[in-house]
């Protein structure tokens, strides 16, 4: 991997909610984008690249990064748009990563977003499983009952979570105790989507059961919004901001195909709570980050979990713990705002998912950490080194990447 | 068994898949919108260059500036390119005729910068016509607001 110092400089956030009728496509990320330049104190001709992505097929715009060009910036630049499923954002900023890290570029832009009000998510979710159904034909299943478990979001979580579950201890308390923690933290967010200050975990407990083991409460939010990084060398980093965040490194890993596998929920036929492809991307990025030890390393931690035993389970499988340790980890508090190494201070995606740029807000929220610009919910203490995380591709694609507030030596 | 022979035991299904997709036209395009109920052209001018944007659009490409100044244009313009349209696809996948050509425009109007695309009523298009906007203010889908164009007096 290149030594070169890569560091991020700048971050912008759109607002979040579930629906945005009052602004297209272009003009929604521009709200993230302009925040961004205004964020570093730069100007679309500092630019030398764009990298852009979102899901393929969620708003039925499928050249969204062409239309929104001129408002990004992007006039006249190279301009390359990266899509991996709910992964799309942590991608995108690995892509801001590799360029810079190449010494192709020194300055790139990367942004990430999703408008989902303007289309049809569950649609978007079958043109993803629909690849791999023939198999299942051959197995008598019904193509309208695929087209149903296709749809549902929570199909690709609800098996995870039993086999968690039952693999951790983890109990239905834990997992209402995660999605109280989130709120809260999201509560603290400006740019969060479901706000829910004092949220109880006996609150969750009474929200609607969707399927077992899933409750309403423990499900993300539809989010419009966008997120967008400026990547840079070192160097010029130092120059635009008094403490940008180093990226140290990034690694990502594909396990297999999983459209409608096991559950379409991991893998085509081990335990989908094993998330292996974490575990070997993990350990990578700690790796090539130099982090010999991430238990006692790593600050801070921003896994992607739309679902709330996948905060328990991702950090299990980003090696910050034992197997089956996380749901006690959370009863000791450590994972809180103050605790010894907080959890999604965002809110995590559990509070907002605004999908193509979830991933990558995970690594913008570690950047802000470290940069020290997170207001009321920057944690208690101080933010050496922070790991990112998304989950998605066809379910089966795990992107970490680490962030640090001193470049690699 | 011969080439292709194992296609036909293939078994074929189909799965539902009817998306519904809602766009938001925007901001700037809802005032566009909201100008023609009034029978206005509205365009917006880039403050920095000065281009004008007709559809208009929130940021001007060339400067990153918000066109954030509302122009109103005339209804007149010139045909910058055009096409005719003698055919259109059947359901099955065919060509069928269509009555008499129907003549789409690319009208730049007078004070744009940039070009509309309508359907230019009655014949006799040519490069550098001029052309005349026709509203239906009345109209009830707001894409409509705009029925098209013909041949200035």
């Amino acid at each position: 991997m290149a030594k070169s110092e890569v560091a991020v400089a700048g971050v912008g956030l759109s607002k979040h909610v579930s629906k945005r009728r009052d602004v297209n496509i272009a003009e929604l990320v521009w709200e993230a984008v302009s925040a961004c330049y205004e964020n570093a104190g730069l100007k679309p001709k500092d630019i030398d690249a764009f990298i852009t992505g979102n899901m393929p097929a969620f708003e039925g715009v499928n050249l969204p990064e062409e239309w929104g060009a001129g408002h990004w910036g992007a006039y006249g630049k190279p301009l390359l748009r990266i899509t991996t499923g709910g992964t799309t954002g942590g991608s995108v900023a690995h892509g801001g990563y590799y360029a810079v890290a190449s010494g192709l570029y020194d300055t790139v832009l990367a942004i990430a977003f999703e408008k989902q009000s303007d289309g049809n998510s569950t649609a978007g979710l079958n043109t993803v499983a629909i690849a791999d159904a023939a198999a299942q034909f051959a197995l008598g299943v019904d193509p309208a009952f695929l087209a149903a478990f296709g749809g549902g979001a929570v199909g690709v979580a609800v098996y995870q979570a039993s086999s968690y579950m039952k693999s951790s201890g983890c109990t239905t308390q834990h997992l209402d105790k995660v999605a109280a923690l989130c709120r809260n933290n999201a509560a603290l967010n400006p740019y969060s989507h479901l706000k829910q200050p004092g949220l109880t975990p006996e609150e969750v407990a009474k929200t609607v059961l969707l399927q077992h083991p899933i409750r309403f409460g423990h499900v993300c939010p539809a989010t419009d919004g966008a997120c967008a990084m400026l990547f840079t060398t070192g160097e010029k980093a130092r120059r635009l901001v008094d403490k940008p965040a180093y990226v140290l490194s990034v690694a990502s890993c594909s396990d297999e195909a999983a459209m409608v596998g096991i559950a379409g929920s991991g893998t085509t036929n081990v335990d989908p709570c094993t998330q292996e492809s974490c575990k070997i991307a993990a350990a990578r990025a700690y790796e090539l980050a130099g982090i010999k030890d991430p238990r006692k390393e790593i600050d801070l931690a921003e896994p992607y979990a739309p679902f709330a035993h996948q905060m328990l389970m991702f950090y299990e499988r980003l090696l910050l713990c034992d197997e089956g340790e996380a749901p006690a980890i959370l009863d000791s508090g450590s994972m809180n705002l103050d605790g010894e190494l907080p959890v999604c201070p965002s809110g995590g995606v559990i509070s907002t998912n605004a999908i193509g740029a979830s991933a990558m807000e995970r690594v913008a929220e570690c950047a802000q950490q470290i940069m020290g610009r997170c207001g009321e919910r920057q944690v208690k203490k101080e933010v050496h080194k922070a790991v990112a995380h998304g989950w998605g591709g066809a379910v089966n694609l795990n992107v970490v990447a680490v962030l640090s507030d001193t470049p690699r030596r | 068994m011969a080439p292709n022979e194992g296609q036909s035991r293939v078994p074929r299904a189909s799965i539902p898949f009817n998306p519904v997709f809602g766009w938001s036209v925007g901001n700037w395009m809802e005032q566009f919108f909201d100008g023609m109920k009034e029978g206005k052209i509205l365009a917006s001018r880039c403050p920095a260059c000065g281009r004008v944007y007709l559809p208009p659009r929130m940021i001007c490409e060339r400067c990153f500036a918000k066109a954030e100044e509302w122009v109103e244009l005339p209804e007149t313009g010139t045909v910058e390119t055009f096409t005719e349209a003698h055919v259109k696809l059947a359901p099955n996948g065919t060509f069928e005729d269509i009555d008499g050509p129907e003549i789409i425009a690319m009208v730049k109007h007078d004070g744009a910068d940039t070009c509309i695309a309508a359907r230019l009523e009655g014949g006799g298009v040519s490069v550098g016509m001029r052309v005349k906007a026709v509203l239906d203010p009345s109209a009830e889908n707001v894409l409509d607001l705009l029925a098209g164009y013909r041949a200035a007096e």
